[in-house]
Formats: structure tokens, C-alpha cells, sequence
């Protein structure tokens, strides 16, 4: 009972500082909610097309979510720069310290305390926005992973505006410079992001703008590393480095992020170090744990963040709309593929955080918490490959009606009938007629609801929506008719074998 | 009571206080005196558990003081840089603090503040730093710690403020039997209220006695030679400054006076005047060495003289 009149002050006041930015984050997000209802509300971008006059104009139309990331980012700065601002608060320390406060639970607090308002301050609007979601659209199965996906987003996003903010705190540590500095440095990683686009794609107007703010150099090593560890299984579509590899950047490039992250993290641990060490006088192993800590879960928000952003912040609602709110296709992939890339991540760093919290915080009982995020991690791989294995999703993936350019199709087809054998071959093809592309489609769904027991092989279609993102699909069958339509495709310009 | 044992804090290869010793009786105050960054705050600091100490340990009734909740419940540091909530009063301020200490006294901390005549539901944060200060010897005195620490305790505070704390310092001494230690600039204000006075220089301790006993031990004599004087004649002699003009020196000796004179005697020197000093002399015997330099300071054309 005595910890708990001790600590409980330290929590309440970091509450009461926490007001402010905890405000500011309330409104924003009610003001992102309000922008967000009506972005899905039928205030539809028009499509990224040649008739815009200006580039800058068509950014603005086509992407206002843009706008949301940003606005949320800058809220994040600030929040992050007052936030570590208080929490490097020599003078709380030692007053604290000298009045028999550990340091343990006198960072404890103050984490805890920092947090729980500015968590609510987000969590609250986006409660709402996800229950208004469930009125437009209907309670579907992935209501839970809809609402976590977008508050998990949006937490990412400030979180990465945190991350910044704090940075920037820490290097200058002066009041007036430090915001400066933070937002420039908060803009100066999408900046550096168009920079290496703009070298690998070469014009502005086939940059996929959707990942300006996840940005592939900085952020999502992890997921990048998994990936092409993977990549056979995965394949190029599920990998959130995808338009990476679409845009020519190679295994060097790739394997160079978590290089640059790593050394981010290095920079991130020394910069904390400086603070814990020089500021605040802490010192042996705590000048270690503390700040090898804090910085570990802010780099892990970050990374966090940068394979969020894309998927569910950016890309998913755009995709949303693209496919007239499909439901089915609400994410533009299928669920069992979302629960195996997204929420297993999410939930499996937000379960290192806590583990990591629960080992050098919680001085009772630490077990308890660190059970936690263990069971949260084995609940979210058995849902995973529950999906997985039973695709209960995937049979009835439709293309998106938002399609405006089928890239490719290849195939590789073999029928069998009356005792003969027939293969076509046809690879990198493009179909720019209408007309193709509506069999095609039509070829698609009847190979969805199965084909035909005498075609087999691998017949793969790949398109682009209407937002630049590229959607692939394969089957191992189609029907006998439509494999007589895919000859005559494949005679136009591919290569055809008869046996 | 409070006892320093030995005590070394190193910030990095910096040592900020080497090997300090000393003791803080019950119902006894101890003034800290040092120039700026002669480690008054950093002892403070350990006293108060803030900083481990990396050689030597503080004992608060024989009881480790760091990372010792149950003593430092009975300890207040009253910090120069007292930290507040954004927006606290001093009301709420003491309410923040009385969640700590046990014994606080909310009664204490509005007479005090009646006393010092200031507006306790006011804004820190509006209050100059004087009143400010004053806020936070009333929530320190409120507290009624076993061990109080003060740090530049008389900064901010007017002529008759700083009556008050006197003697708001010496009643709750009596009543409490407190061990109380004030570091200040303000050698008068020490040498009127401490029993015991520490002087520390270069991170060690250069004087600690009873506050009565400062001018036993350090004498400024002034002696006179056959020959013109060289500082080699004052080896062996513990001296703090010497000045030294043809066949005479000023010398401030310290230790056993007798012995010090007895020495000057039998390297041939005269014994002219020998006179005590106040503490706040001899504190500033170190600056008087550098008297002549600031003299020249602003001067091309002046010569700088030789000590």
C-alpha cells in the first residue's frame, strides 16, 4: 500500500502534464475523424489522370489523406518534443529521488501516466470512427482487425511524430530551437523519401505517393528482412517492399535499410545515453537499461509506424475506395493474407514493448505482465494460420472494380481432353483493350469459382487500380471455354505449344 | 543524526568531491561553505540519495541513505532549483508534497506563508523567485523532516526574510532536534546561525570546526625578515595566502596557530601583528591572490605585479 501512495502522485502528475498534448490529440483526432467521414462519405478523388493542370493540384485532390498523416505527424512532433521535454525534467528527478522515490518507479510513473492520457486522447475518436465505420458497412468478421488496424495507424503515425519530436529534443535541448529542428527533421524523411523515389522511378507522376510517408529507407526492415527471406512464398504482392522491388531497387538496396535503420537506432541509443548520463546523472547499468529502453520502444513505434502507415493509413482506404467499398475486398487482400503480414506484426512488436516494459519496470510480479504479451503473440499466430490454412476469405476475391490497367498475365496452361494435350504459354503480355480486359476478368472469376478439371498449370494476372497500387492473382485452373479464349490471347502475341 | 563517511562523487573522470568527512548532530545545524563548484550541491545531493556515491557511504541514524525509503521519508532536500507542477499553487504545491513525508503539516506550511506574508493560492509560476524560494522553506519546514538539506539557502531572500528563516530554523531545531545543513554564499548569515562551519576547496574539506572556532584557527600574521623574504623560506609552514613585499610577508597561517608561529620564529621572522579572522575572511583570502590581476585586467600598459 505504501508503493501505491508513493507512485500514485508521480502517475497523477504526469497525467495533469499530459493535458495539453493529450488535448491537442483529442481535437485533432475528432477533427481527422470528422475529415475522414467525409473522405469516405462519397467525397470520391478523381482518378490520377492526365487532366489535372497542375501536379501539385492533382496531389491535393487525389490524396488528401496525405493531409491526415501530416497533420497527425505534426501533432506527434509536438506531443513527442513537450513529452520528452517533461520526462528529461532534471529537477522532478532528483526532488523525487530525494524524497526515497525509486528510479524504477519514478520512470514507471511517469511512462505509465504519459501514455494513458495520450492514448485515450487518440483511442476515444477513433472508437467512434470505427463505430460509425460498423453502421456504413456492416459488423463483419474483421470489424476487431478494422478498428485495431486504424487505431494502431494513427497511434503509429504520432508515434513516429513522438520518436521525431523527442529526437530532436534530446540533440538540441534548447526551447525555442528544438520544434524548429523537430519539424524539419519531420519533413526532411518524406523530402529525402521523394528524393530516392524520384532517382529510381526518374518523374514525379509514377511515384506511388501512398508510401511517401512509410518511406522504404527508413522505416520496415523488419518486414522487408521477412520478406525476402520469404519472398517465394510470399511473393512480391504481400511484401511491404513491393513497389521497392517494382520500382527497380535491388537485394543491395533492399538489404541496406535495416543497415540504415540499424545505425538510426545506434544514433537514437547514443542520444538517449547523452541525456541519461549527462543530464540526469544516472549512471552503471541503469544509464544503460534506461535509455536502451525508452529507445526501444520508440524505435520499435517507429518501425512500427513505417510498415502501418502504408498499409492501413494510406493505402487501405484509398484502396477502399478504388474498389467502391467492396467489403470483401476492403483491404485489397484477403483477410488471411492482412492477419499474416499486419496484425501479427503489429501485435507481435506491440508484445515486445510491453515484454520489454514488463522486464525492467515491473518490479512485482513482472511475470504476470510478461505473460501478456506472450499469450497476445501465440493468440495472434493461431488466428493467423487459422486464416491461413482455411483461406476462408479468399475464394471469393474479386478484382477490384477500380481497375483501370491489367500490367500482365502469364500463363502457363496445359488442357486435357479426348486424349489429347494442349499447352499455351504466354508471359508479360499487356492487355490495354477494354474489351480484353472484361474477359479477362470474366476468365478470372470463373477460375475463383474453381475451373475445369481438364485445364491445369499456373495462370497469374496482374493489375494496376487506379491509385498506381499493383493487385495480383493466380489460379491453377480455368475453365475449358475460357482456356479456348486465352489461346487466342496467347496467339495475338505469346508463344503457343501444341502437343 | 547524519554522518559523511569518506565520500567521493565522480561525474565521469571528474571528481566533483573527494573523501569527505563530517558529521551532522541531532539539533545541530552544519553550514557548507565553498566557492562555485567546490561540490556543496553534489554532497547535498548524496546526502539526499539522488547520487550513489562511488567511494564512501552517508548514514542517516546509521541507516544507508541511498535507495533507503524509509529514512529519506524523514529527509527534505530543499533544492535552489525547488521543481513544482506546471500551473501548481503553492497550496497545491504542498499537497504534492505532503503525499510524501508522513508528518507533514498543512497548518505549518500556512503559517509560514503567513509569516513570510505570502499568497499561498497564487501561481508559483507568477511568484519572483524569492517568494518562490520562500514557498518552499514552508513546505520544507511543513515536512518536518529529522534531516533537512538546504541548498543556497539565503539566495533570493531579502534582509528580513532572511531574519525569519533564522529563526524559523532555529525554533524548529529546538523543537524537532532536526540535523539540518544549509550551504550558502552568505558567510555572515552562516557564521550567525551554523554551530559548525565545513569549508570546502578543491573538492576536499579545508576547514570544519565549531563555528566559534574559525578564528582559532586561522591567524593573519604579518613578520618581518633581515632579508628581503622568497616563498622557498615558507615550506613546512601551513599557510592558506602570502604576500610577500621586501623583508615582510603577510602570511595567513592555519591549523595550531602556535606551532605555525613558533615555525615563522626559526626561519628568522619578527612576529609584528598576528590577527584572527572572521570566516567571511578567510574565505576571501583566496580572492585576494587575485586581486592585482583583475587590477590589470583592463590595462595594456599596466605591468602585473608579482605576489
Amino acid at each position: 500500500m505504501e508503493n501505491v501512495k508513493k507512485t500514485h502522485p508521480v502517475m497523477q502528475n504526469s497525467q495533469r502534464e499530459c493535458l495539453l498534448p493529450a488535448a491537442v490529440l483529442f481535437v485533432a483526432s475528432l477533427v481527422f475523424l470528422v475529415f475522414g467521414a467525409f473522405y469516405r462519405d462519397g467525397i470520391t478523388p478523381p482518378v490520377f489522370s492526365e487532366d489535372y493542370t497542375s501536379y501539385l493540384y492533382g496531389i491535393v485532390m487525389t490524396y488528401p489523406q496525405l493531409y491526415y498523416g501530416a497533420a497527425a505527424l505534426a501533432v506527434g512532433v509536438y506531443c513527442g518534443f513537450r513529452l520528452f521535454w517533461i520526462f528529461s525534467d532534471q529537477n522532478q528527478l532528483y526532488m523525487h529521488l530525494s524524497m526515497g522515490v525509486s528510479r524504477k518507479v519514478f520512470f514507471r510513473d511517469r511512462l505509465l501516466g504519459t501514455l494513458a492520457p495520450l492514448c485515450l486522447a487518440v483511442g476515444i475518436p477513433f472508437l467512434i470512427n470505427e463505430v460509425l465505420n460498423i453502421q456504413a458497412f456492416g459488423f463483419h468478421g474483421e470489424y476487431l482487425r478494422v478498428w485495431f488496424g486504424f487505431l494502431l495507424s494513427t497511434l503509429s503515425t504520432v508515434y513516429y511524430g513522438v520518436f521525431i519530436g523527442a529526437l530532436a529534443c534530446i540533440l538540441t535541448q534548447r526551447k525555442i530551437l528544438s520544434p524548429i529542428v523537430a519539424i524539419l527533421f519531420g519533413v526532411s524523411i518524406p523530402a529525402l523519401n521523394t528524393v530516392f523515389k524520384l532517382a529510381y522511378v526518374g518523374d514525379l507522376e509514377s511515384i506511388n505517393w501512398g508510401g511517401t510517408w512509410e518511406n522504404r529507407w527508413f522505416g520496415s526492415p523488419l518486414g522487408n528482412v521477412l520478406w525476402y527471406w520469404n519472398k517465394d512464398q510470399w511473393g512480391y504482392e504481400n511484401s511491404v517492399v513491393y513497389p521497392t522491388m517494382k520500382f527497380g531497387m535491388d537485394k543491395t538496396h533492399l538489404l541496406l535499410q535495416p543497415i540504415v535503420w540499424l545505425i538510426l537506432l545506434g544514433l537514437l541509443f547514443w542520444a538517449f545515453q547523452l541525456v541519461f548520463r549527462k543530464k540526469l546523472h544516472i549512471e552503471g547499468g541503469e544509464a544503460i537499461r534506461y535509455p536502451l529502453f525508452t529507445g526501444t520502444i520508440m524505435a520499435l513505434g517507429a518501425a512500427w509506424l513505417t510498415s502501418a502507415l502504408y498499409q492501413e493509413f494510406l493505402l487501405i482506404p484509398k484502396q477502399a475506395m478504388g474498389s467502391g467499398i467492396d467489403v470483401e475486398n476492403y483491404f485489397g487482400h484477403s483477410i488471411s493474407e492482412l492477419l499474416s503480414m499486419n496484425t501479427v506484426r503489429y501485435i507481435w512488436m506491440f508484445a515486445v514493448c510491453i515484454f520489454i516494459a514488463a522486464l525492467v519496470f515491473i518490479p512485482k510480479r513482472r511475470y504476470v505482465y510478461m505473460v501478456l504479451p506472450v499469450a497476445l503473440l501465440i493468440a495472434s499466430l493461431t488466428v493467423s494460420l487459422f486464416y491461413t490454412s482455411t483461406d476462408a476469405f479468399g475464394k471469393n476475391k474479386e478484382i477490384p472494380s477500380g481497375v483501370i490497367t491489367i500490367a500482365s498475365v502469364d500463363f502457363s496452361l496445359t488442357k486435357t481432353a479426348d486424349g489429347k494435350k494442349e499447352t499455351i504459354v504466354l508471359s508479360g503480355k499487356d492487355f490495354e483493350d477494354d474489351s480484353d480486359i472484361e474477359t479477362l476478368k470474366k476468365i478470372h472469376k470463373n477460375a475463383k469459382n474453381g475451373g475445369d478439371a481438364s485445364v491445369s498449370g499456373e495462370f497469374k494476372i496482374t493489375y494496376y487500380t487506379w491509385e498506381g497500387v499493383r493487385y495480383t492473382d493466380s489460379f491453377t485452373s480455368v475453365d475449358a471455354e475460357d482456356f479456348a479464349k486465352l489461346k487466342a490471347y496467347a496467339e495475338k502475341g505469346g508463344r503457343v505449344f501444341n502437343e | 543524526m547524519i554522518e559523511i563517511c569518506e565520500v567521493t562523487k565522480k561525474y565521469g573522470d571528474f571528481t566533483a568531491i573527494d573523501k569527505i568527512s563530517f558529521k551532522v548532530e541531532n539539533s545541530s545545524i552544519v553550514g557548507l561553505a565553498g566557492y562555485n563548484g567546490a561540490g556543496k550541491t553534489t554532497l547535498l545531493r548524496v546526502v539526499a540519495g539522488v547520487f550513489r556515491a562511488q567511494e564512501g557511504k552517508v548514514l542517516l541514524d546509521g541507516a544507508d541513505a541511498y535507495d533507503n525509503d524509509k529514512e529519506r521519508k524523514d529527509l527534505f532536500y530543499l533544492a535552489d532549483d525547488m521543481w513544482y507542477a506546471m500551473s501548481a499553487t503553492g497550496k497545491s504545491a504542498a499537497k504534492y508534497y505532503s503525499t510524501y513525508y508522513p508528518n507533514f503539516d498543512m497548518d505549518v506550511f500556512l503559517n509560514i506563508c503567513k509569516i513570510f506574508g505570502i499568497d499561498e493560492k497564487k501561481r508559483i509560476r507568477a511568484l519572483s523567485k524569492g517568494m518562490t524560494k520562500q514557498i518552499s522553506i514552508a513546505i520544507a519546514f511543513a515536512s518536518k523532516p529529522k534531516y533537512l538539506l538546504i541548498d543556497e539557502t539565503f539566495d533570493g531572500l531579502d534582509p528580513q526574510k532572511k531574519v525569519l528563516l533564522k529563526k524559523i530554523m532555529a525554533e524548529y531545531i529546538q523543537e524537532t532536534k532536526a540535523s539540518v545543513i544549509i550551504t550558502s554564499h552568505d558567510l555572515a548569515e552562516i557564521s550567525s546561525i551554523c554551530d559548525y562551519v565545513i569549508l570546502l576547496n578543491g573538492k576536499r574539506v579545508q576547514l570544519s570546526c565549531p563555528i566559534g572556532e574559525v578564528s582559532k584557527n586561522f591567524r593573519r600574521v604579518t613578520a618581518s625578515f633581515k632579508e628581503d623574504v622568497t616563498k622557498n623560506l615558507f615550506e613546512g609552514i601551513n599557510y592558506r595566502s602570502l604576500k610577500m613585499d621586501g623583508k615582510q610577508a603577510v602570511i595567513v597561517v592555519y591549523g595550531t596557530i602556535e606551532n605555525e608561529l613558533k615555525k615563522l620564529e626559526e626561519k628568522g621572522g619578527t612576529i609584528k601583528k598576528a590577527e584572527e579572522l572572521t570566516l567571511e575572511e578567510v574565505f576571501m583570502e583566496q580572492l585576494e591572490e587575485n586581486e592585482e590581476e583583475v587590477a590589470n585586467l583592463f590595462s595594456k600598459n599596466k605591468k602585473k605585479g608579482t605576489a
